[in-house]
């Protein structure tokens, strides 16, 4: 199987920056993993919901603009009568979501569509503020909360993946990746950062 | 002249063991760690400091902050120097170096000055009535001297080394400025657990208390509920930030000097940050602004504002004057006459009442009070050094070097009143205060009026609860003993109109407008406040008239036999302050100024040297210098070997969006023009889509994955505007479809490969996909993946007229597929070619692209209106029917080529029949051009009033940019293989 390239292959310099100094961010690119959307016809969602946690055996969030996971399997209620589900790559439950309801929706391939990076350290939540017009904050932004927004006009979705140690994921979509991660790393100047190895996302703290 | 010669030996908060060394003009000075430039100046008995715009008069400090308008300096060098900088807000720092503004060759002798001379002939808006002749053009012959002479400090050229940022924050309650009321604000709603932010324009927090005694019980007030907010974890204080907007959405805009208070940011750190607060509620606690009253001469060194006289005594330690006259027309004055008899000044005060209140009276112990004065004028050029007084016991002329002058107290209801919410009067304070506010917003303290400092910690408080949701109990602590409430204005002290004075009256001290610029403005009509603001200039200059507004329209509503609030007030706008521009970018600016869109096989392009086109945020390879020298010679090589070879082009940014659900079919059916229904699985077919006016919105290919799904292609620039157009079809048009549209254009990278040989160049590339002419027939889609597994979706379909595919695969795959075809490629004489070449392929086959899709045209425009299936309803049917639209002479898509074959040809030419005069639009317009090195001369596609029927024609395609007229023939549009035979080679 050819190997999936990164979208900022050549920008991805491992360590500190600056090298001498305690990073505020730390970035991590995941790999390895998969995407399908799976979207409901019209009044059909609750049908196609139960469909999908029985094959993926995830309870799917009931609020918009959630995530929940176990296994290694993630479901985000990413728009109304939308579910990402998210896994790692080449995961059969994942595989078995084709043909889950054709009679209630339709499944599409999106794992090549977004890259998508893991941030943390003291300083991430001041670092996506400079552009995330989101309210990150434990409380109205916690663990498992989703929100779309645009990064310097490219569209990027934000995850909170633990809001107490401060981690968030960022899907950047893939034909804007490699300047928004650009971008990001400019503005990480103010705090130092560190680009940490790849890793799967089950693999990431 | 002796160091800090006016700087006291104990008392302010400053830091007299840390000295500070600093230039003015080039003159070395010292001044003591938390000095502003202004401070430091008066401290070493430096009184001018900069000459006036129109006039050229010499100016001094007039304040001790925001409110400035004299005290414009220019500081730092090279990039990063700034004109116009308060010295009021300018924190001092060891080796800064600061120059005076507007002045030649010095600022003690200014040639300038003669202007002054001549102030009776530069009144108000003199330019109008002085510059206008002999001739209509003088205007502009004198404009150039005119614009030279005006504006204040000189922005550098240099490119600005500093970085800056912007930021969001979020807050339950926003506390805009840190005197008593919105200390008191924050404390409540952080007690009550709101989360606090709190903006604080000075460097310190206190407001009106820095006005105080450092040793005070005031002082020790401010120490202590500072702690208490400081300690509280919910809460913020930002210092040296400036709120200067509201916006919507309870959105506030801030300015934050991060690091402007030092030579030079910490590395990484921003000199200013931007910031943008969602705010819950925001409490207006901004405070009151001091009026200065008006007489002859009152804009030379040594007069200020009284509470600025007692800032920079009781805050920085200076004694601004040893021999003080304080003129007031309110109580608050005699703090800072008394403060001022302390230190070891002779003080008089001057009262424009008969007498002053019981309390001031009790402070005045020791001090000359002449009632029911007023000052005429004063004398001094560089520096006040007499006032002449007129009271109830007589006239006096009195030494003095330094006048204070206290005429009430103007509520700084800016912020208040950016969203429209106008202020309104308030008769017992002789002040606008906030008019009714918007939900989610309160007000609390001076800006409301209330003067005595009991009142403004109760409001305050109470504000802060009530915006925390909280109970509105009294304050748990008491109001700070300060030294006097602000004090309540005589409402007619200032007088209606402008008395006879010697010496001019300046109204707006920054623009140079005096009394008889607002009795002009009124003699000449404009006696509206808006006008009286246009004509005159008064409020516009960086101050925003903060000393200047309300004295300004008290003398029009005197003139006008009115009162101030029939009177009213001008608009007040952001910025509250001045923005910089390095501040509202932030990082958004070099590499970063916009994001840009790559396709997966980027960085191969960039390995091999191309050079890019911007097409709306992407990045195209435009041609590659390997062929080339220059775009010119590089397209005609790379356009040769795909006609005689092979080559392949990345295609990655055409729009694809995934359709699916039992009812695709259908919902295509009514998208497109032509029909859908029958298209087998594993079959492509071009459509073109027609918004609901008629015109044509896109063309693409769309392919026939399953019985259900769809793969459709938009152009590059439509796939937004495509793809949200479906999307509005079936949320509002047909939500009983089961359709879903899904972008997948970041999902696939796209290649095209091209040419003759373009077959055996992915059979070698591609192991284990048959891309036979039996499983891939022109307009055949297969889905398959090579025998080491890498996925594609290979498309037979050709915009270079040549045997081609588009082949797809998802976007982690796709520099390997390029890789792949490239190197498979080689021996068939494989090269990639640009956009320019694959714009040029395209116009010899005659393909309408963006050029034509302009949104103007019809299908039948474009030669494509036998596509359009009438026996279906499609979107858009309706409406290309109307006369117009329909018409037979619209301009129609025609091909020209030159009759001499030497000869070039422009896109943007327009046509002209032959023999006709180039007037007006002609009958046409060239819209795409090329040099065909198939056909070896120029050839254009035109838009040409009634099209085809002029085939065989001579006419002009006239170039009115390039002055070229070249005779054309009007032929087919397709200059090339017209049978279509290439693409079966």
């Amino acid at each position: 199987m050819p190997e999936i390239r990164s979208a900022f292959e050549t920008r991805y310099d491992v360590g500190r920056h600056p090298a001498d100094a305690e990073p505020g961010v730390t970035f991590r690119e995941l790999v390895d993993w998969d995407l399908v959307q799976v979207a409901a016809w019209r009044g059909r969602i609750d049908e196609l919901r139960e469909r999908v946690e029985s094959t993926l055996g995830v309870a799917a969030p009931r609020e918009p603009n959630r995530c929940a996971g176990h296994d290694g399997i993630e479901v985000l209620t990413v728009a109304p009568q939308r579910l990402w589900c998210l896994g790692p790559a080449g995961d059969r439950r994942l595989a078995q979501l084709v043909g889950v309801g054709e009679d209630t929706g339709c499944v599409t391939q999106l794992g090549h569509s977004h890259a998508r990076v893991r941030l943390g350290g003291r300083s991430v939540r001041r670092l996506l503020a400079q552009e995330a017009a989101i309210d990150l904050d434990p409380e109205p932004f916690p663990s498992g909360a989703i929100a779309r927004t645009s990064f310097h006009h490219a569209p990027v979705m934000v995850q909170c993946i633990d809001a107490e140690a401060g981690t968030f994921d960022l899907y950047l979509t893939r034909t804007f990746a490699a300047s928004t991660w650009e971008y990001l790393l400019d503005l990480a100047t103010a705090y130092g950062y560190e680009i940490l190895e790849r890793s799967s996302a089950a693999a990431s703290p | 002249m002796a160091e800090q010669n006016a700087r006291l030996e104990a008392g302010g908060r400053i830091d007299r063991s840390e000295r500070r060394t600093f230039t003015f003009d080039g003159q070395t000075y010292t001044g003591c760690a938390g000095d502003t430039v202004a401070s430091a100046l008066l401290a070493n008995g430096v009184h001018l400091v900069g000459r006036s715009f129109k006039l050229h008069r010499p100016r001094g400090i007039v304040s001790a902050g925001v409110e400035e308008p004299n005290a414009l300096i220019t500081l730092r060098t090279g990039g990063r120097s700034e004109p116009n900088v308060q010295a009021t807000m300018a924190d001092l720092w060891d080796g800064l170096a600061a120059v005076s503004q507007n002045r030649w060759p010095s600022l003690k002798f200014d040639a300038m000055a003669v202007n002054s001379l001549f102030a009776r002939f530069m009144p108000a808006g003199f330019y109008y009535k002085t510059f206008m002749g002999p001739t209509r053009g003088s205007w502009m012959f004198y404009e150039p001297a005119i614009r030279k002479a005006a504006g204040l400090g000189t922005p550098t050229r240099e490119a600005d080394p500093d970085r800056y940022e912007r930021e969001h924050a979020f807050c339950d309650v926003l506390v805009v400025g840190a005197g008593p009321a919105g200390i008191a604000a924050a404390l409540a709603a952080g007690r009550a657990g709101s989360r606090v932010l709190v903006v604080e324009q000075m460097a310190h927090a206190g407001g009106l208390l820095l006005a105080e005694p450092a040793d005070s019980e005031a002082e020790a007030w401010r120490v202590e509920r500072l702690a208490e907010l400081e300690a509280l974890p919910n809460v913020q204080v930002m210092t040296r930030t400036t709120a200067f907007g509201v916006y919507d959405g309870n959105v506030i805009g801030a300015l934050e000097r991060a690091w402007d208070h030092v030579a030079e940011a910490p590395r990484g750190q921003p000199r200013q940050r931007f910031w943008m607060i969602h705010a819950g509620h925001i409490v207006h606690a901004t405070g009151a602004t001091e009026r200065p009253l008006l007489f002859g001469n009152n804009d030379r060194p040594g007069v200020m504002l009284a509470h600025a006289a007692r800032t920079y005594l009781n805050h920085y330690g200076v004694l601004p004057g040893r021999r003080a006259v304080v003129y007031a027309n309110n109580d608050s004055a005699y703090a800072a006459a008394e403060d001022l008899r302390t230190a070891g000044a002779e003080v008089t005060v001057v009262d424009a009442r008969p007498q002053p209140g019981a309390e001031a009276a009790a402070r005045a112990t020791g001090i000359d009070v002449l009632t029911g004065g007023r000052i005429e004028h004063v004398a001094g050029a560089h520096r006040v050094r007499s006032a002449d007084v007129r009271h109830a016991g007589g006239d006096a002329r009195l030494e003095c070097d330094l006048v204070c002058v206290a005429g009430g107290w103007s509520p700084n209801v800016h912020l208040a009143s950016h969203l429209g919410h106008r202020p309104e009067y308030r008769a017992d304070v002789g002040a606008f205060v906030p008019g009714a506010l918007p939900d989610g917003q309160s007000a609390a303290g001076a800006v409301v009026g209330d003067l005595a400092s009991a009142d403004t910690v109760t409001a305050g408080w109470r504000s802060g609860a009530a915006a925390a949701g909280a109970d509105e109990a009294r304050a748990p602590f008491g109001a700070p003993a300060v030294a006097a409430a602000l004090g309540h204005v005589r409402p007619d002290s200032q007088g209606s109109a402008p008395r006879k004075h010697r010496g001019m009256v300046f109204v707006d001290l920054q623009n140079d407008v005096k009394d008889s610029d607002v009795e002009l403005a009124w003699r000449e009509g404009y006696r509206s406040v808006e006008h009286l603001k246009r004509y005159t200039t008064l409020g516009m200059g960086t101050d925003q008239g903060r000393t200047s507004n309300i004295n300004g329209l008290t003398l029009m509503a005197g003139l006008r036999g009115e009162d101030i609030p029939a009177t009213g007030t001008t608009t007040f706008r952001p910025p509250f302050t001045p923005v910089s521009l390095g501040a509202l970018s932030g990082r958004r600016i070099g590499p970063h100024f916009r994001p840009e869109r790559r396709t997966p096989m980027h960085d191969w392009h960039v390995e091999q040297g191309a050079h890019f086109v911007r097409a709306g945020a992407w990045l195209r390879p435009w041609y590659y210098p390997a062929h080339g020298a220059d775009a010119d010679t590089a397209y005609v090589a790379e356009m040769r070997n795909v006609r005689e070879a092979v080559g392949m082009t990345d295609v990655s940014t055409l729009g694809k969006i995934d359709v699916q659900g039992p009812d695709a079919p259908e919902f295509l059916n009514r998208v497109y023009v032509n029909g859908w229904l029958k298209l087998p699985v594993g079959k492509a077919r071009y459509g073109v889509m027609l918004r609901d006016d008629g015109f044509v919105l896109d063309d693409g290919t769309t392919s026939r994955i399953s019985e259900t799904q769809y793969f459709m292609t938009t152009t590059t620039a439509e796939a937004g505007p495509v793809m949200s157009w479906l999307e509005y079809l079936l949320e509002t048009a047909w939500p009983d479809l089961r359709v879903h549209v899904t972008s997948v254009s970041d999902q696939w990278a796209g290649l095209a490969v091209a040419g003759p040989k373009s077959r055996h160049v992915l059979e070698a590339a591609l192991p284990g996909v048959d891309v036979s002419d039996e499983t891939v027939p022109p307009m055949g889609v297969r889905d398959d993946e090579t025998d080491d597994g890498l996925p594609v979706r290979v498309l037979r379909v050709s915009f270079s007229g040549e045997r081609a595919y588009e082949v797809y695969t998802p976007s982690g795959y796709g520099r390997t597929l390029l890789e792949r075809v490239h190197s498979a490629g080689q021996p068939h004489g494989l090269e990639p070619y640009g956009l320019e070449a694959l714009s040029a392929m395209r116009i010899e086959k005659g393909h309408p692209a963006g050029p034509e899709l302009d949104g103007r045209t019809t299908l039948d425009d474009l030669g494509l209106g036998r596509m359009a299936r009438t026996a279906k309803p499609f979107v858009g049917d309706v409406l290309r029917h109307r006369p117009a639209v329909a018409d037979e002479n619209r301009r129609r898509l025609v091909g020209l080529q030159p009759e001499n074959t030497n000869d070039c040809l422009r896109p943007g030419a327009l046509v002209f029949p032959e023999g006709q005069a180039v007037e007006g639009h002609g009958i046409g317009h060239v819209t795409s051009v090329t040099y065909s090195p198939t056909l070896g001369h120029y050839i254009a596609l035109a838009l040409v009033e009634g099209g085809a029927t002029h085939e065989g024609e001579t006419v002009n395609a006239v170039s009115l940019v390039h002055g070229e007229h070249t005779r054309v023939r009007v032929v087919p549009t397709v200059f090339l293989d017209p049978e279509g035979e290439r693409i079966h080679a």
